[in-house]
């Protein structure tokens, strides 16, 4: 089996996409990760859903008893406030999100299609799983980038040419940052920008359904 | 109409009848009226509409807080629910509300986050409905109408909502009722404020009028029916808090 990329490092390479002075939302799982890894000189502020902006580094499990329950993420982990943090209610911080004031906001996914159509609240029927702010992240950020495995546990593609799984929203997703490549996906179709290092197209090809375009170079994923 | 100022809980809920509709925020410890969600399990009220944003239970990270009074332990009684996140199945569990959801004892409907908060900001506010990108092409938009707006995309039109009892967790009030809140625990409280016939706020500390600063207030008490102060032991009080931190390393140990 040839290496893939961690989950640390696909995180890294999807905080690539981040800007200094970025409101930033970041989803469960991998996209967590990327507030560990943004690249250096760089501030961004997150964004939690049940309204706080801004707010510091996630306070570490070892010192999770000198914690304030109302300084918890959308994940309901420890953060240390930090200068400049703002406090809104729920009403707001949704306004900020399908307002398009947010500048990315970075998810998990179930399944992405080539037009960018995004599944990523349920792996099975609308009774288990949970919506949460996915819907209004997935219509209002900017940029919806997509921090995931390449294939299921099962090695089926997650990339797909239509979503099986219930969808969150149509063509909302703008790049996929994999274990295995760097994709845009749009109206026009999935384009591969980049492969991990000792993969080739056709490899990255096999384990993805809609056909790829690789107009341009393709280059080996940096983090 | 003036705010009233309870000392018991009971008291406050003497008046909740079966089959009422309630809402109620909850993050975890944060923002969660838990001593009236607990009167409320313990007086068994039946046939709730429970309209409510999560039903899990506490948690820090994986380390879930049984102890934590929130929604999640009020599944029997509910016989409706409006929620954007009704289980646990992101544990690998299925949590009573969801099984009561599978054998159709309770009836769900699901909703987001964003679309959950606006619908119960327009009930609160008068506006009779509202049209909103988020759940275009998804299981939500199923009975609603679709439209195309100026802007060419398509929007879906969402209706408000509306409660019997709001059950509002602050941090401090003044005997008019005026909230202020603190951090996270914000969240949907000051919006599900605006929306309930009967709203009973539970916060650390009930002051006289004029103690806190008009420009932080939040909740105006035009909102706010029935206070009551969280008492020292009580559940969510500053001591309550201490002792479930203290379950967690401080400074470099390991749990």
């Amino acid at each position: 089996m040839k290496p893939r990329l961690t989950p640390e490092q696909v995180a890294a390479r999807a905080a690539l996409e981040l800007k200094d002075g970025d409101y930033v939302n970041l989803g469960f799982g991998i996209p967590n990760l990327c507030a560990s890894y943004l690249p250096a000189g760089i501030q961004v502020a997150f964004h939690a859903e049940h309204g706080v902006l801004g707010y510091g580094p996630l306070v570490p499990e070892s010192e999770w008893g000198t914690a304030d329950f109302d300084y918890v993420d959308a994940g309901m982990r420890f953060f240390r406030p930090r200068p400049g943090m703002a406090f809104c209610d729920m009403g707001q911080s949704f306004d900020m999100i399908r307002g398009r004031h947010l500048d990315a906001a970075i998810l998990g996914a179930v399944e992405v299609s080539g037009a960018g159509d995004l599944a990523n609240w349920t792996f099975g029927v609308a009774e288990s799983g949970g919506i949460g702010g996915s819907m209004d992240l997935a219509v209002g950020a900017k940029r919806v980038i997509i921090a995931m495995e390449h294939v299921t546990k099962h090695g089926k593609p997650k990339i797909v040419e239509h979503c099986n799984y219930p969808l969150t929203a149509k063509a909302c997703v703008d790049l996929i940052v994999s274990d295995l490549a760097v994709i845009e996906v749009g109206p026009t179709g999935p384009r591969l920008k980049e492969i991990a290092p000792g993969w080739t197209p056709e490899e990255v090809q096999a384990l993805t359904e809609p056909t790829l375009r690789m107009d341009g170079a393709v280059k080996e994923i940096r983090w | 109409m003036k705010t009233r100022i309870y000392t018991s809980f009971e008291e406050t809920i003497e008046d909740f009848p079966d089959g009422a509709s309630l809402m109620v925020f909850c993050w975890g410890v944060s923002g969660t009226p838990q001593n009236l969600l607990h009167a409320l399990k313990q007086k068994a009220v039946k046939d709730l509409t429970l309209i409510t944003h999560n039903v899990v239970p506490a948690s820090v990270g994986k380390s879930v807080l049984w102890d934590v009074v929130t929604p999640f332990m009020l599944a029997d009684q509910v016989k409706k629910l409006v929620t954007a996140w009704p289980g646990m199945s992101y544990l690998g569990m299925e949590s009573p509300m969801e099984r009561r959801i599978r054998e159709g004892k309770t009836e769900l409907e699901l909703v987001s986050h964003g679309i959950l908060v606006e619908r119960i900001r327009a009930g609160g506010a008068g506006i009779g409905g509202f049209y909103s990108p988020a759940g275009i092409g998804t299981v939500v938009e199923r009975g609603k109408e679709k439209r195309v707006l100026d802007d060419g995309r398509e929007y879906l039109l969402e209706k408000p909502l509306t409660a019997d009892f709001g059950f509002i967790r602050a941090h401090r009030a003044d005997k008019l009722g005026n909230l202020v809140y603190r951090g996270g625990g914000r969240g949907c409280n000051p919006v599900m404020a605006t929306a309930c016939r009967t709203v009973i706020a539970e916060v650390d500390e009930i002051v006289e009028v004029g103690e806190l600063d008009a420009e932080t207030i939040i909740t105006p008490g035009i909102y706010v029916n029935r206070l009551v102060q969280v008492p020292e032991r009580g559940l969510g009080s500053a001591r309550h808090r201490r002792e479930l931190l203290s379950r967690f390393p401080t400074q470099g140990q390991k749990s």
